[in-house]
């Protein structure tokens, strides 16, 4: 059962989403010529299912992923597929349900199933992450300065007024107005914007490696969002550390990310840096999500919607999961699963066209 | 540009897209010629609200639209934009007649519309109907697909017993839920599932208005293109006039032939979405456009930052509302609040120092 | 905040007036005193003397005046069984009651409170179950019927305390150990589920993910907000310390104020009754009145306008 295989760079309804760059990149890409050190973060194989006390419900199917330092890693995909409860995996924020198959090394440490004592230290001091709905991810009953001082007597050993001064100093840096006022406010008081601004002060308390931003601005205007995303930029450049985007928006993806990641029904179906990705997007599912947004700029065409939905997780294909959809569905993609493969290491597919 | 037909079936292919636009923008003259189906002029809505704030709850005053007027043709769509505060929702609440005026008149049709529930304003009903964004707390939890979408032909009485069956039955292929998914329950859906028939219910009685607020913002992104592709069908079929809402410009862009951008109760820009997002003329529409991610931008985009917060409709400031978060405020700005100009393209800026667009994109 | 305040003072006020404009009613309608406290075989010149020297033969709304006319001057009657002062009668019963219903509130809520937060932390698990188990048998059973029971197993069986009475600690014990329990049981279902429900919420994600440990999580994040509605639970109980016990006491034999209710009914000493209704909505009401102040101070979104306008 040979079948034709169809070439798999179909650049044919693509041309008008190249990149047009009219200005030169404001910062050199020299992060492709530091040498290779080891990733800061590995995640291979992880597979994590939710036990509902009858059977177990498989949610991720084994995704790999790295992580550098100095480097934003943009995870991106639609509702169920997994990108949220990867990185809770890492920070075993899942509850005592999940399941929790793989290995996570943190600096060559494997830190999967770690026990809660060794957890602890991690979150926040190596590990931090940022949420999505700020207003209410923040303590009601409590002030933004308690918050605040809390993160900093627990990672950094202060009491007392240096804590206090330590907070107004983080609060200042992800640039709150006002910021010893604003550690007598309570949450509830404060916007959205600010509050996320006060998550991420809290984040940066225990100084750590990594910044795992699970759709920070989903929640928040426009304009609040250009703003939140500028100080992570900044802040990633500031600090050096290796920051997690998770977000259902390419633009945002696009616009912050220098590798990117796209998750389909618990698995990574494409990974490659963010230039490749948006010029060259190889699996259907990436091509669909493209042509299924609209421009800003260029013609008004018909969108193409992506026919079908997402599999719920006890319902998977046997093969790929994304075959019942896509339109370059062949019989071996039901068949089996593809593995994520492709031409040049930094740009891999998991899908059989790559196969040729 | 074939395999990813959206299962409504019918496409009228390319056709739609070029009605849409030409490479100039020019809109189609004809739907301009003829009367508008709705006319709001002068919309103010203000409420009383009980401040809290330290030991004695005074009372003051949101003002949550503030002067807004516009025009909705038949078999086109006005998109309203604009950041939360802004007054946009309220602005559709008012032209359905939802809530009564402060200040200001809307026509449907010539007609009056007014908030007071009279059987005049049940009539209305026929004719105009809102699509809301989080479909499941406008469906009915006990009751299947089906009969929710033939209960609007029942209150109005609409033909025979036994046809209203047969025409639910027919809206609801149309927006492309299969027979399997007539006798479910909306908990039983998906999102897109259920806006699509929150749609069917909406357009079974034929109406000419359809006001959108947010109807695809709590959808995933492949499901927003079906549900988009299906709206400008469903438009085109039945010449709907549209009132779309949405915070997401890319998406008004898309289905929308005028745009209108709020910002604290007033109407700062207006114009063809060409002209508007590629040239923006006031600077709050500037800071929005350049605050738009898309792939396409990446990181070689230079992006306007606003100071601030979005602002709050109970404290509006002197002059012109932006001012305090204005770029090229003036102490003018302060003072005198801008009303909407003509540009000549056509648009509209309420701006004192309104450039000639040149910003780049 | 004054606003806030001072509308429930007022309501205060109106409750205590429809609580003893329905009780006064109601005595009245119920029969009459005289009948009662004079034996019905009684000569009926007797019966009408008795009636006139209480001013029971006077139209009712008079009544109804004259005894509001006589609170506002701080006269709360007199009891018709022993011409002593129905309010002196009230009062010296106090002690007694709170005697028993303290020290049970006191127990309710260490042992309620705790068994609610452990249940919700393992929530579904078999503690859970059975802890809740318990609670709903202890909540759904009547006082008496536990009464009962507890006197069946520590006086009758294991003899080691008496069946009723009042002096010792001893007499004490199995009145308190009844209220309590069936308090506790109340306690710790509610407790539970204003855990499991701020279990729940986003910031106890953020404060796990700053890296604090469980045991700060519960008790710096979780029970500061699981303790709002907690609060009003046990502001319900507080305002019963009084006239809680009123099965309690008749089945121990214990002379507090819910004997004395009990007694004063069943006599129609109208005056007793009004007192004992007084002292006991008051004491509601300030309790409530107490609640709402602390709501205020626990939960800072009451106290600056917490509603965001819509656009």
């Amino acid at each position: 059962m040979s079948a034709v295989l169809t070439p798999f760079v179909d650049h044919s309804g693509w041309k008008e989403h190249r990149i047009r760059p009219t200005v030169q990149p404001l910062l050199g890409d020299t992060k492709a010529l530091r040498p290779q050190e080891a990733p800061l973060l590995q995640i291979r194989e992880l597979k994590v299912a939710f036990d509902n006390g009858t059977y177990l419900i498989p949610v991720l199917h084994g995704v790999d992923l790295e992580l550098r330092r100095g480097e934003t890693l943009g995870v991106v995909g639609e509702s169920g597929c997994g990108k949220s409860v990867t990185w809770m995996a890492v920070m075993q924020l899942l509850g005592s349900r999940a399941r929790i198959d793989g290995e996570i090394l943190l600096n060559g440490e494997n830190i999967a199933n770690l026990p809660e004592k060794g957890m602890t230290p991690i979150r926040g001091g190596r590990i931090a992450m940022v949420f999505q709905d700020p207003s209410s991810s923040l303590n009601p009953v409590k002030t933004v300065g308690a918050q605040m001082v809390e993160a900093v007597k627990l990672h950094r050993g202060l009491t007392g007024a240096a804590a206090r001064a330590e907070a107004v100093r983080l609060l200042d840096r992800v640039h709150i107005p006002g910021a010893e006022q604003r550690m007598r406010a309570w949450p509830h008081e404060l916007s959205g914007g600010m509050n996320q601004r006060v998550m991420i002060a809290m984040a940066l308390a225990g100084e750590p490696d990594i910044l795992v931003a699970d759709e920070p601005t989903t929640a928040l205007d426009v304009t609040i969002q250009a703003q939140i995303l500028d100080l992570l930029q900044a802040l990633q450049r500031d600090t050096g550390m290796g920051m997690v985007l998770i977000s259902h928006d390419l633009g945002v993806i696009a616009q912050v990310c220098d590798r990117v990641a796209v998750m389909y029904a618990g698995r990574v179906v494409e990974r490659a840096s963010a230039e490749a990705l948006f010029s060259n997007p190889c699996h259907p599912y990436t091509q669909g999500l493209m042509a299924a947004l609209p421009d800003l700029e260029g013609p008004i065409r018909r969108l193409e919607a992506i026919p079908g939905t997402v599999p719920a997780p006890t319902a998977m294909p046997s093969g790929c999961s994304f075959a019942p959809r896509c339109k370059y569905r062949m019989i071996r993609c039901d068949l089996q699963i593809p593995d994520l493969l492709g031409k040049r290491p930094d740009h891999v597919t998991a899908c059989w066209r790559q196969a040729v | 540009m074939n395999g990813f037909l959206p299962k409504a079936g019918l496409l009228p292919s390319s056709a739609a897209s070029s009605a849409r636009v030409s490479a100039s923008g020019v809109p189609e003259t004809a739907a301009q010629d003829a009367p508008p189906l709705l006319r709001a002029r002068g919309l103010v809505r203000r409420f009383k609200v009980r401040s809290q704030r330290g030991l004695f709850g005074g009372a003051t005053t949101l003002t949550a639209v503030n002067d807004v007027s516009f025009d909705i043709h038949a078999g086109r769509t006005l998109g309203l934009v604009g950041e939360s505060g802004c007054g946009k929702s309220t602005t559709a609440r008012l032209t359905l007649g939802l809530t009564p005026v402060t200040a200001g008149e809307i026509a449907f049709d010539g007609m009056p519309v007014n908030g007071r529930r009279t059987a005049h304003w049940r009539e209305l009903r026929r004719h105009m109907q809102m699509v809301y964004q989080d479909p499941l707390s406008v469906l009915d939890k006990r009751l299947p697909m089906l009969s929710q979408v033939i209960e609007p032909l029942d209150i109005f009485a609409v033909g025979e017993r036994r046809e209203r069956a047969e025409q639910a039955r027919a809206m609801l292929s149309r927006v492309g839920l299969s027979q399997a998914l007539w006798q479910r329950y909306p908990h039983e859906l998906s999102g897109g599932q259920r806006q699509r028939a929150v749609l069917a219910r909406a357009l079974i009685l034929q109406p000419r208005l359809l006001v959108c607020d947010e109807p695809i913002s709590a959808l995933d992104v492949s499901i927003q293109a079906q549900v988009i592709n299906l709206l400008q069908d469903l438009q085109q079929e039945h010449h709907l006039g549209m009132l779309f809402i949405s915070h997401d410009l890319k998406v008004v862009r898309q289905i929308c032939d005028e745009v209108a951008v709020m910002y604290l109760g007033r109407i700062v820009e207006q114009g063809t979405p060409q002209e508007l997002f590629a040239h923006p003329a006031h600077p709050y529409t500037q800071a929005l456009v350049s605050a738009i991610t898309t792939p396409q931008r990446a990181k070689y985009h230079q992006r306007i930052l606003l100071d601030g917060d979005p602002p709050n409709p109970i404290n509006l400031p002197s002059g012109c509302a932006f001012h305090p978060r204005c770029p090229v405020a003036t102490a003018r700005c302060r003072q005198e609040t801008p009303a909407l100009q003509d540009l000549p393209d056509g648009r509209k800026v309420a701006c004192l120092n309104a450039s000639t667009p040149t910003l780049k994109s | 905040m004054i606003h806030y305040l001072s509308e429930r003072l007022f309501r205060l006020l109106l409750t205590l007036f429809l609580v003893l404009s329905f009780a006064f009613v109601i005595l009245r309608l119920s029969g009459d005193p005289a009948l009662i406290i004079m034996s019905p075989d009684a000569p009926p010149e007797a019966i009408e003397a008795f009636r006139k020297s209480w001013g029971l033969d006077a139209p009712i709304w008079q009544q109804y005046v004259g005894y509001f006319v006589n609170l506002m001057q701080g006269n709360f009657g007199v009891s018709m069984k022993d011409g002593v002062p129905a309010m002196q009668r009230v009062l010296e019963r106090i002690p007694a009651t709170l005697a028993i219903t303290v020290p049970a509130l006191i127990l309710q809520l260490l042992i309620g409170v705790p068994a609610g937060v452990y249940a919700a932390l393992h929530h579904n698990s078999r503690v859970d179950r059975f802890l809740m188990g318990f609670s709903i048998a202890g909540h759904t059973c009547p006082s008496f019927v536990l009464a009962l029971l507890l006197v069946l197993i520590f006086s009758v069986t294991l003899g080691w305390l008496p069946t009723g009475g009042y002096g010792t600690l001893q007499h004490a014990l199995l009145p308190i150990l009844t209220l309590s329990l069936s308090g506790a049981a109340v306690l710790a279902r509610f407790t539970r589920s204003a855990m499991v429900e701020v279990m729940g919420q986003p910031y106890i994600r953020t404060a796990l993910a700053k890296g604090l440990s469980w045991r700060q999580v519960v008790f710096h994040h979780a029970l500061p907000n699981a303790a709002i509605p907690t609060v009003t639970l046990i502001g319900m109980m507080v305002g019963g310390l009084i006239a809680g016990a009123v099965v309690v006491e008749t089945v121990f034999s214990w002379p507090g104020e819910g004997r004395l209710l009990v007694t004063a009914v069943a006599s129609r000493d109208l005056s007793v009754v009004q007192a004992i209704l007084l002292v006991v909505a008051a004491c509601m009401v300030i309790a409530n009145l107490i609640v709402d102040a602390l709501y205020v101070i626990l939960d800072p979104r009451l106290r600056s306008g917490h509603r965001r306008a819509e656009a």
